[in-house]
């Protein structure tokens, strides 16, 4: 087994786990943000949805974004018309699909990070002078700081062990839609098992790294607050 | 600043009502028993409560009007709030600049200026969470100040600090208002505090304000509800002091007339007003030349009140001034005290503060 056998599967797991991480923080802070201080009627319609990817099967998610991103497909044409990829068997409609698919794992630790703000806090922001997109940055980010910590860790390693809808909606394009979960899965197909091996220990050894890398450092940010 | 308000908010079961005009240049006190809405009055002038309608005229400044609300933000008031809400994710100093750095105003003082009056220097470097509860407020004070307020709003700022703290903290905050001469509304339980940093008071129930005026007013002795009259005060303007270091004495001329009293019992440049409990005052008909109290004030009876089973409480009038007394019913029928009759008050001591009458929250 050659080493690009290996690191074009891992890197391009690493680069659509990292995209998708960055665009659901910042789709996610917005949205749990509302949600977290919302009173509105909407919001238990709007949390059901958000939750929606933890309940079902990848599955259901995929053939749906099947649908919706073949050129046919709502997405399809949307990205046609403004001269965007294709959606379907590609990069681009991976990362979409990855954001639905792990969008829950980010938003509701978002959601509990900006929920435990005391709203005095925020009061008296507000009342020192900050306006509401002040207090966002000012205030409320750096306070719920851990929270968002342990969103883009769950976002990315949720992101990383992806495997039904990338199969669904990505096909095995080197390169381009072949992950690490995929490239493990054909290769046990075909009986190749030494591949097979080396490829999930890979898997193993790094997200076992990155959750201890994780956690020393939420440690070694505990004691510094001590 | 003048402040002019009408205040309409229902919150569940609570309504408040509020409309009261509150003088330029005044500290004031907000009084009245728990749940009567001090607080929700207080959150609602900072723009705090979304709900509210009715007005507020701040100044020249319309901060209400009708649903018309001007943001918080803008209003530049300085709050302080019962439990300090410091920035936890900052130092002291950098909770100060916060503030300073979002001030609309022109900055009337240093911020070094600020840390020294509210005697916080020595815990600038340090986080807010390994401050003391007494720390913590005094940083909020420094901390509203910074923002160059034109109104302070405090809700009750020494509920959350203990006992032995808070006579300390509440003479840092009569110098506060000294020193940086901002109106400032307050929320108090606590009457005697009330009595010694404000010089106007409103009093709160249900979420109406039933009466304002000057404190010395709306805090004398017959305008107090039964429960607050357990231990009935008098308050006393001071008008000038002169410290006799030789004896630890200083002499005061006061709106009752000359006292002289410990320098103990009044720290130096503080405060303007004394208390003297009506406990304390004895009552003779003529000078007690005999005897060791040093402060005998001529006065005459205005009024009695039989206040318990055993109890009268005499108002005196002594030039400008009023006094409290509390003596027996066998002692007033002894000295046969009637309205009109001249007597001397023998005032055993003088406190700044009432610690008997200190609810507990």
């Amino acid at each position: 087994m050659t080493v690009s056998e290996i690191w074009i599967p891992l890197a391009l797991t690493l680069k659509l786990a990292a995209v998708t991480t960055i665009l659901l923080l910042l789709i996610c802070a917005p949205l749990s943000w509302w949600l977290a201080r919302s009173s509105s009627r909407l919001r238990p319609i709007v949390e059901a949805v958000v939750a929606l990817p933890i309940v079902l099967p990848p599955s259901v998610i995929g053939f749906y974004l099947l649908i919706c991103l073949a050129p046919q497909g709502p997405l399809g044409q949307l990205s046609a018309a403004l001269g965007g990829p294709a959606l379907v068997f590609s990069f681009p409609g991976l990362v979409i699909g990855s954001i639905i698919y792990s969008l829950p794992f980010v938003a509701q630790p978002l959601q509990n990070a900006f929920s435990s703000i005391r709203q005095d806090q925020l009061d008296a922001a507000a009342t020192l002078g900050a306006a509401p997109l002040d207090r966002f940055f000012s205030v409320a980010i750096p306070l719920a700081k851990r929270g968002i910590l342990t969103a883009a860790v769950l976002g990315f390693a949720h992101t990383l062990g992806e495997f039904g809808v990338v199969l669904m909606i990505g096909g095995s394009i080197p390169g381009e839609t072949r992950t690490m979960s995929i490239a493990i899965y054909e290769n046990v197909e075909m009986l190749e098992y030494g591949k097979a091996h080396i490829l999930a220990a890979t898997m193993l050894v790094s997200s076992f790294l990155l959750l201890f890398l994780v956690y020393t450092i939420n440690r070694a940010n505990n004691a510094s607050k001590r | 600043m003048k402040l002019d308000f009408n205040l309409q908010l229902k919150k569940g079961a609570f309504s408040l009502h509020a409309e009261a005009n509150i003088p330029a240049e005044s500290v004031t006190a907000i009084i009245g028993p728990s749940g009567a809405g001090k607080s929700t009055l207080l959150r609602c002038l900072a723009g705090l409560e979304p709900t509210v309608h009715g007005h507020i005229h701040a100044g020249e400044e319309h901060w209400l009007e009708n649903k018309r609300s001007l943001s918080p933000h803008f209003r530049r008031i300085g709050f302080v709030f019962q439990h300090a809400a410091l920035f936890e994710h900052l130092s002291v100093s950098q909770n100060l600049n916060y503030a300073r750095k979002r001030a609309l105003d022109s900055d009337r003082f240093t911020l070094e200026e600020i840390a020294q009056a509210t005697r916080i220097e020595h815990l600038l470097s340090r986080s807010p969470e390994n401050l003391s509860g007494g720390e913590r407020q005094r940083v909020a004070i420094a901390r509203a100040i910074a923002s160059n307020p034109q109104l302070l709003l405090l809700d009750e700022p020494l509920s959350a600090v203990d006992e032995a703290s808070r006579f300390q903290l509440s003479i840092e905050l009569d110098r506060a208002f000294h020193a940086f001469k901002i109106p400032a509304l307050y929320v108090t339980h606590n009457l005697a505090e009330a009595a010694r940093l404000s010089n106007h008071a409103i009093r709160m129930v249900d979420g109406r304000i039933t009466e304002a005026g000057p404190t010395s007013q709306i805090l004398a002795p017959s305008s107090l509800s039964l429960d607050e009259l357990n231990s009935p005060f008098s308050i006393v303007t001071i008008h000038s002091r002169r410290d006799l270091p030789g004896e630890g004495l200083v002499e005061i001329a006061s709106a009752i007339g000359p006292l002289t009293i410990p320098a103990s019992a009044l720290p130096q440049d503080l405060p303007d007003r004394l208390l003297i409990r009506a406990r304390d005052i004895g009552l003779s008909l003529s000078r007690i030349d005999q005897s060791s109290f040093l402060n005998q004030i001529p006065a005459t009876v205005k009024t009695l009140q039989s206040q318990s089973a055993s109890q009268t409480l005499v108002t005196l009038s002594c030039q400008e001034g009023t006094l409290h007394a509390l003596v027996t019913h066998r002692s007033a029928k002894h000295l046969q005290l009637t309205p009109g009759s001249p007597v001397h008050a023998l005032i055993k001591s003088v406190t700044l503060v009432d610690q008997d009458s200190t609810p507990t929250p």
